[in-house]
C-alpha cells in the first residue's frame, strides 16, 4: 500500500503550501505510469490520510499520465498507452522517458461566501 | 481559485535522503539499496556475500522487515554491524527510517552498506534513501515477465541480479524474453546471473568490491 505513504506525504506538502485562512476545494496530482498508482486505492488512502486534519474534505484530482517513449532511431518522443509500443518508423527499441513524475501541480481554493467580485 | 504550483510529492523524503547521502559520503561508505520481491533471495545473497568477501571489505547491513527480526538474526551470524528496521505496515523503507538506522551504525568503520529493503518490487523504488545505487533482485522462480510488470525498478537500477539460476531447468522461464524486456526498458542496466545458495555470486562480489576500490 504505497498509496498510503504517498497520501501522507501529500498531506504534509499541501499543508505547507496552502495560504493561511483559505479552505481547499481540491488538489491536483500528476503521476507518471512508472509510479504504479492504483487510482481507487489512492482515493481511499487520501480520504484516510486527510481525515481529522485541517484539510479533511479536500478532494484529490489524480491525473495519470500516459507512457512517454523515446525512439533511439529517429530520436523522437511520443505518448502511448502501453509501455511496449513500437515507433511509427518501425523501431521496436523504444524506451520510457520521464515516466516517474509525482507532482503536486495545483491547489484549488473554495470560493469565500459573501465576497463578491463587484 | 486555482493556485498553480509544482512540487515533488516526495520532497520531504528526498530532503532527508540528501542528508543521508552526505553523511554516507563523508564516512566513505558505498551504499546499495537492494530491492526484490518477497523471497527472491535478498537475505541469502547477503549471507553468501559475507561468506565470499570475508575480510576484504567491511560491510554493514540495514534490514527493513514488516514485523520480524528473522533476517537480522540470520545476517548477525556473519556481521556485527546489522540494524533491523521494522516498518510495521509500511511496504518500503523511507529516508527517515534509514536516517535513524544510520545513527546506530559505526559508519567510519564500514566500507559498504547494504540496505535490504522490504520485499516488494514497486513501493520501495520511488523512495530515495540516500543510496549510491539501487540493485534489483529477480529470481527465475518468479517468472520471466517480472521486468515487464515492474518496470520502475528496471528503470532505476544500476545493476539487476537474476537469482536462483540453479532452478532454471525446473521452471518455465524464457531468458530471451526476460533480457529483451529489460534492455527495452533500460538499455544501459547491467544484468548478472547468480545463485545465492550455492555461492555462485563472484561477479556481484567483484562489482561491489570495485565500487570501493578493493
Ligand atoms: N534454489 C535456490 N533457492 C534460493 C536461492 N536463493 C535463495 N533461495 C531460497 O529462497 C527462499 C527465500 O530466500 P530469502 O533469502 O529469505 O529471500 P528474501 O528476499 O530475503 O525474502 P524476504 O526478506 O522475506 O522478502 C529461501 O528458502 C532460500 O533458501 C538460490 O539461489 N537458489
Ligand atoms: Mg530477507
Ligand atoms: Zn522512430
Amino acid at each position: 500500500m504505497h498509496e498510503f505513504s504517498l497520501a501522507t506525504s501529500m498531506v504534509d506538502l499541501v499543508k505547507a503550501n496552502c495560504p493561511e485562512g483559505e479552505e481547499l476545494e481540491s488538489i491536483t496530482i500528476e503521476a507518471g505510469p512508472m509510479r504504479g498508482i492504483e487510482p481507487q486505492a489512492m482515493q481511499w488512502a487520501w480520504e484516510a490520510a486527510t481525515q481529522h486534519t485541517p484539510i479533511a474534505g479536500c478532494k484529490l484530482q489524480l491525473i495519470q499520465q500516459p507512457w512517454k517513449l523515446h525512439c533511439p532511431d529517429c530520436q523522437t518522443s511520443f505518448e502511448a498507452d502501453d509501455m511496449f509500443t513500437d515507433c511509427e518508423c518501425g523501431c521496436d527499441k523504444t524506451s520510457p522517458v520521464d515516466c516517474d513524475n509525482l507532482r503536486l501541480v495545483r491547489l484549488t481554493l473554495k470560493d469565500k461566501v459573501g465576497v463578491s467580485d463587484s | 481559485m486555482d493556485i498553480p504550483i509544482v512540487e515533488n510529492v516526495l520532497k520531504l523524503n528526498d530532503e532527508v535522503a540528501a542528508i543521508n547521502r552526505k553523511t554516507l559520503k563523508e564516512a566513505g561508505v558505498y551504499t546499495v539499496d537492494l530491492i526484490g520481491s518477497p523471497g527472491s533471495g535478498k537475505t541469502s545473497l547477503l549471507e553468501a556475500t559475507f561468506k565470499a568477501i570475508g575480510d576484504k571489505a567491511r560491510i554493514g547491513v540495514l534490514v527493513g522487515d514488516l514485523t520480524t527480526a528473522r533476517d537480522a538474526t540470520r545476517i548477525s551470524k556473519w556481521c556485527p554491524d546489522v540494524v533491523q528496521i521494522n516498518t510495521g505496515k509500511g511496504c518500503h523503507l523511507d529516508a527517515n527510517q534509514v536516517r535513524q538506522g544510520l545513527d546506530r551504525l559505526k559508519l567510519d568503520e564500514l566500507d559498504i552498506l547494504v540496505i535490504e529493503n522490504v520485499g516488494n518490487l514497486i513501493c520501495p523504488v520511488g523512495f530515495d534513501l540516500g543510496q549510491d545505487s539501487k540493485v534489483g533482485l529477480f529470481s527465475v522462480a518468479e517468472g520471466d515477465d517480472k521486468p515487464a510488470k515492474h518496470p520502475y525498478i528496471v528503470m532505476e537500477a544500476e545493476l539487476l541480479l537474476l537469482n536462483k539460476m540453479d532452478l532454471l531447468p525446473h521452471v518455465t522461464f524464457d531468458m530471451d524474453i526476460f533480457k529483451e524486456d529489460i534492455s527495452r526498458i533500460n538499455p544501459t542496466v547491467q544484468l548478472m546471473e547468480v545463485c545465492a545458495t550455492n555461492g555462485w555470486i563472484n561477479e556481484w562480489c567483484d562489482w561491489l568490491l570495485a565500487k570501493v576500490g578493493k
